[in-house]
Formats: C-alpha cells, structure tokens, sequence
C-alpha cells in the first residue's frame, strides 16, 4: 500500500514536470515558429544597430606637404546642473571650468545653476589639451562630447586660396569649394547588434561598409614663398596707405602658381566673422584696368606681325595727342621714340600710333590670343573672364585706348599669364594651383601637367620682347626700382587710373602695378604686384616695382635660381652705354 | 512452476550501448568545442572593438599633433619664436653664396683627395708617397 502511495507521487511529479516542460516547449515553438512579427520587430529594433560612420575632410597641403587645412578632432565640454547643485559643487566646477575654458565665469554660472536642467553645454570646440586638464580636475556632473572642426593652423597665410569650408563640411570658398567632391570623401555605414548593456557586438555585424576618407588635395603653393610675399604686401600697404594690394608668383615654364596673396586678408578659422568683401580674392576675382602693363601685349603683337620693328620710330608728339577730336596724354612729353623706347618709356601716344599700323581686328585677335576676355581655368572658384569687347563694338577710339590699357579689363592673373607667355617663349600656359590629389590609401588621383592653352607670338617676337622688356628696368626705364643685382629683370610698370561710379576717370585713386619675370636670359618666374589707391606716391614704377624686387630678391635664393649669366649681363650692360638693344 | 528470475544476473546484464556513447560523446564534444568557439569569438570581438576605439583615439591625437607641428612649423610662428629669443637672421647677400655647378656636385670625395694629392707631389710638396 506504501509503495503504491510513492509510485503515484513519483508519477504525478514526472507528470507535472513533463507538463510544465511541455508547455514551456510549446511557447518556446511558438515563439520561434509562430508569426509574431510585432515582438520580432520589437526585439529587432532594440537590438539593431545601424550606424553612418562619417569621415572628415582630407587635408589641404603645400607643395612641401605643410598642412594648410585639416580636420581636428575637438570636443565639447558639457555639464550636467542638477548633479552639480545635488553635489553642491556649484561653486567650484564653475570657477574651474570659467579659468579652465578662459569663460565669463558670470555666463558659466548662469548656465549651471538650473535645477532643473540635466544638459547643458559650457563651451563647444575644446581642444584636446584644454579637455585633459578638465579631465584631471574629476570635476562631477561634468562630461565630453566629441566632435571635429575644420581647421587652418596657418591663419591668414594662404586664406584667399584656400577658403573655407562651413560648418557643415560643405567646402565654401577657395580649394576648399572647388576640390570638395574630392576632399569630402564618403561615409561608411555599420549595421549590428547591441548586449543587454547598449554595446555593440562585434560578431553580430551584418554590415560594415568601410568610410572612404576625403583625398589630401596638395597645392603648387609654397607657404614660404607665401610669407615672403604677404609680408611685403603688408609693408607696402602701411608705406603707401593703399586700400589693398595683391601679387601672384608664377613658375613660367609650367604655369605652376608659387604664391597668390591678397590684402587685406581673413582668418578662415574665424569666417562666421568676417565681412564677404574680405574674403575676395582680388588676384582672381577683381577686374581693373591694366594700364602701361598692356602694351606689353599690343607691341609683342605688332612685332609679331611685322608691322613694326624696334627700331621703327614714331613721333610722341612732345607729350599731347589730339586724336580724333580727343586729346591723348603722356606722363612725360617724348618727341621721336623708336618702339623699343615707346616700351622702355611707357609712351601712352607711342603705343597707341603702334597700335594703329595692327588694325582693330587683328589688334581683337591677338588680344583674344593672349587670353584677354577669357577665364584661365585656374582650379579656384570666382575666377573673373576680364572685359574685352568684339571690335565691331568698339569706338575710333578704342585702338588707342586699349593700346594704353583702357577700355579694357583683366585680372592680375590674366595679366601675369600674358607676361609669362613672353617670358615662355610665346606659350601661355594654363596657371595651376593644385599639384596633385591623393587619397586616404596613398594613391594619386590626378597630378598636374602643365597645359598650353595658346601660343600667339612666335620664338622670335617673345625672345625680342624679352630683351625689350630687358631695358625697362636698366636706367632711364619706368622700371629701374625692380632692378635685382645679379639678376636681368624684365618687367612692365602700370598706373591706372580708377574708373569712377558715374563714368570717368579719378585722377587721385589709381591702381599701381608691375609685372614682369626673371632671370629675363632664362626666364624662372613671373610675378605681379598691384597695389590699389596708393598715396602719396602713386605710380606703378614707384609703388609696385620696389616691391616686386624684394619679393624677386628673397624668391631666388629660397628656389635657388641661377643668376644670369654673366654674358647676358654684359650684353645688357653694353647696351646700356650703348643707348641700344 | 516457472523458473525464478535471477535478479543478479539480469542488473549485470545492463550494458549502455557502446556506439550511443560514442555519439553522445562526440555530441557533446562538439557542442563544448562551439561553446568554446563562441566564447572565442565573443573575446576576439571585444578585442577588435576595443583596438577599433583605440585606434580612432589614435587617429584623433595624431590629427591633434599634426595640428600642433603645423602651427608651428608656420612661418609666422618661427619668426615670432626668432623676436622673442632677439635672433636676427637675413638672407645671404649675392656675393655670400657660392653656386656649385652640376658638374663640381658629381666629383666623388676620393677623385678629389687624389686630385690634391697629385698637384703637392706636381709642387714637390709631397716626397714620401
């Protein structure tokens, strides 16, 4: 009877255990087998990862790989009120975190003491040693967010080439706005699982597609170079209270751009505070009248031509034109000049009667040639074409007010690249500001290669204009102060006058300018200078050309350019006492 | 009568099947070596996670130090350190810099002991050779 009383109690416990197995299976079943799609996409969504792994810009860099542009990691520094004041650490967290963060400590302890409050952010963009110190402190309630900002550690130096990128990562102004499809690069995306304690599982990734990293954009620029000329433009502003001034330095042979600075300049790291008329690059972006400089072009295309020759001699009418009804002025009252003095002088009815024996349409062609009236395609964006109209349009008088550079309109760039067509032996090369991208994996993208974008004068005409141009700068020359021991300069002086708002010419503020290259025997680099409403000095040989020799003289020994050669100088000295070419 | 059941002889006569047991065997074998695998797994991935942060730090601290050499390898920052140490430099004047022609560059260091060497013993400066 015993037995039989432990035999059911043993098979009534194996029954409820089986039971409850079986109906813990059942749901197990169920719950795998089952349609409960709302509590799988309820496990799903906790579980579930899906993550955009953003990548930050590359960096910008000179030709010597100096970063220029780049980001950096940075973070935001925040606090959590209510702690501090449960703690009643109101007093000190705020007075460490005001002298930590260089903060009003007034602002610091408004943003703390709100109860009620569990967020609040102190200061954003922190860099990471400011963050360290914070971190050293163990100061509660206090914590980081990490965050990246864009960068440029050399501050003003190169701001108009290099621009700026927004806070969006959207590249707003200079190689930052014309390279960002390159710079900006391509998120990753990550799509897996998170533990019990929000981590992520590694062995749950169901998707890891890797972030493409922007591309370093590397610049023909030279921060060196750069400083050299930016600082003489600095020198000249305060010497002649000009309202602005821009040079560019051009490597002749390729096209390469050495240096583009501009006055005044910007911060790029502080451009939510900088008016837009700042951040004009007016080497690119600013047409003017070129004055002198032009005749450069107008006499290369006589010669060219063969209407005239240098020794060809046209009468300068002791200084006073009267052209069509229109009186036409020289600085200087000149009688007879052959064209090589028209050039050497900077007679304005020389080049004019020069101008004459071309004709507008071919005068338009060569022009045309030369690149004026058309954007060089230089890779930064607001690049200005420059005005020059179809000759059909033109007045009777046109001829001679383009030969003297009015009526007409480039930018110093366009200017600088007719100079250095000459010096180039008759090639107008396409300037260029990038050398080369490469992407995050160390392979090059594209890499520059010089490019001839047209060839209007002849070997000949440009060696003749070389040493015309030559002569410029010896005694007697508009040019003399670009004069660089050891070194044959050739060059051009410009002084333009303002156009004012309502038509006409201003005769107080006038655009200064000088262009020219070196050595003139074997031409290395071409370089412009334009300084804007100097006072009280205001011409270009006595403005621009001084400083083009400073620039010149730094320029040469830095990229080792040889002097010419003691030959050349000679010739060009025996000329000199000779009074010929 | 039937015969009695020879309870000894029937409990020893109860043998677990020899191939179930190497099934079972090899079965749970199996299932340790996944669970092994799993827990493997598991600790390489938190490794990966672990060096994946760490490098992420690392990239942001060399970006940071990359900032730092670039700010102040910049020329303003050297000429402001040059005022402040009262440190003065200028460029060579023409006549200070010597050009070295491309072929005076090639001429090996022995080439030119040996040319020195040659014109004392041509001036009779060297006699023990």
């Amino acid at each position: 009877m015993t037995e039989n009383r432990h035999v059911w109690r043993v098979v009534l416990i194996l029954l409820a255990a089986v039971a409850v197995w079986f109906g813990l299976a059942s749901r197990l079943v169920m719950l795998h087998l089952g349609r409960n799609e709302d509590l799988r996409g309820r496990v799903t969504r906790i579980r579930k990862v899906e993550q955009d792994i953003l990548v930050g810009r590359g960096r910008i860099l000179d030709c010597n790989g100096n970063i220029v542009a780049m980001d950096l990691a940075l973070r935001n520094v925040c606090a959590d009120p209510k702690t501090i004041l449960e703690k009643g650490h109101l007093r000190i967290v705020g007075s460490h975190l005001a002298r930590l963060l260089e903060l009003d400590p007034a602002m610091v302890f408004s943003r703390l003491d709100r109860p009620d409050r569990r967020f609040e952010y102190i200061k954003m963009y922190v860099h990471d040693d400011v963050v360290q110190r914070i971190r050293r402190m163990q100061l509660s309630g206090v914590f980081f967010e990490d965050t990246s900002a864009r960068h440029y550690p050399k501050g003003e130096l190169l701001s108009h080439v290099v621009g700026f990128s927004n806070q969006e990562g959207v590249g707003s102004a200079g190689v930052e706005q014309r390279m960002d499809s390159l710079l900006r690069g391509r998120a990753g995306l990550r799509i897996s699982e998170r533990d019990g304690r929000r981590h992520e599982v590694y062995t749950r990734r169901s998707l890891d597609i890797a972030p493409q990293e922007g591309a370093d954009v590397y610049l023909t620029l030279d921060q060196n170079l750069q400083y050299v000329v930016e600082k003489a433009l600095d020198a000249a502003i305060e010497q002649h209270q000009a309202k602005g001034a821009w040079a560019i330095m051009q490597r002749v042979g390729t096209g390469e751009i050495l240096a583009m600075a501009n006055r005044p300049a910007y911060d790029p790291n502080e451009y939510r505070r900088t008016s837009p008329d700042l951040m004009l690059n007016r080497s690119i972006g600013y047409v003017y009248e070129p004055g002198s400089t032009f005749k450069v072009a107008v006499i290369a295309a006589a010669l060219n031509e063969g209407t005239v020759s240098p020794e060809t001699v046209f009468d300068c009418e002791n200084g006073k034109w009267i052209f069509r009804g229109r009186p036409l002025h020289d600085y200087h009252p000149y009688g007879r000049l052959p064209v090589a003095d028209i050039l050497k002088k900077s007679s304005n009815i020389g080049a004019a009667k020069v101008a004459m024996t071309l004709g507008d349409k071919r005068l338009e062609q060569y022009l045309r040639a030369f690149g004026v009236g058309r954007a060089t395609g230089i890779e930064l964006p607001g690049e200005e074409a420059g005005i020059l109209h179809p000759c059909q349009r033109w007045s009777a008088l046109s001829v001679s007010r383009i030969a003297m550079g009015h009526e007409v309109c480039v930018t110093a760039l366009q200017m600088l690249n007719i100079m250095c067509g000459i010096a180039n032996n008759g090639f107008i090369m396409k300037p260029s500001i990038v050398k080369r991208v490469v992407d995050a994996r160390g392979h090059t993208i594209t890499e520059f290669e010089p490019e001839v974008l047209s060839r209007p004068i002849r070997e000949d005409t440009a060696r003749l204009m070389q040493r015309l141009l030559t002569r410029t700068t010896e005694e007697g020359g508009t040019g003399a102060r670009a004069r660089l021991e050891g070194y044959a300069v050739a060059g051009k002086t410009g002084t333009a006058q303002k156009v004012l708002p309502g038509g006409g010419y201003s005769q107080t503020a006038n655009i200064a300018s000088f262009v020219g290259f070196l050595p003139s025997d074997h031409p290395e680099i071409g370089m412009i200078v334009v300084v804007d409403e100097p006072q009280p000095l205001r011409t270009g040989g006595a403005v621009a050309a001084p400083v083009f020799r400073e620039i010149a003289a730094q320029a040469v020994r830095y990229l080792n350019v040889e002097p010419s050669a003691p030959s050349g100088l000679a010739a060009i000295e025996r000329g000199k006492a000779a009074g010929s070419l | 009568m039937g015969r009695r059941r020879n309870r000894k002889k029937e409990s020893a006569g109860f043998i677990f099947p020899l191939p179930l047991a190497g099934v079972l065997g090899l079965a749970a074998a199996i299932a340790l070596t996944y669970l092994w695998l799993c827990g493997r797994c598991e600790t390489i991935g938190s490794q990966i996670k672990v060096l994946e942060d760490r490098k992420t730090e690392l990239q942001k601290r060399v970006g940071s130090e990359e900032y730092k050499w670039a700010s102040m390898k910049s020329p303003v920052h050297i000429e402001r350190l040059l005022q402040q140490f009262n440190i003065h430099m200028i460029w060579p004047e023409k006549a200070q810099v010597v050009q070295v022609q491309a072929e005076d560059r090639v001429t090996p260091p022995v080439q030119v002991a040996a040319n020195v060497r040659n014109s004392r013993r041509d001036n009779g400066m060297l006699m023990d050779d």
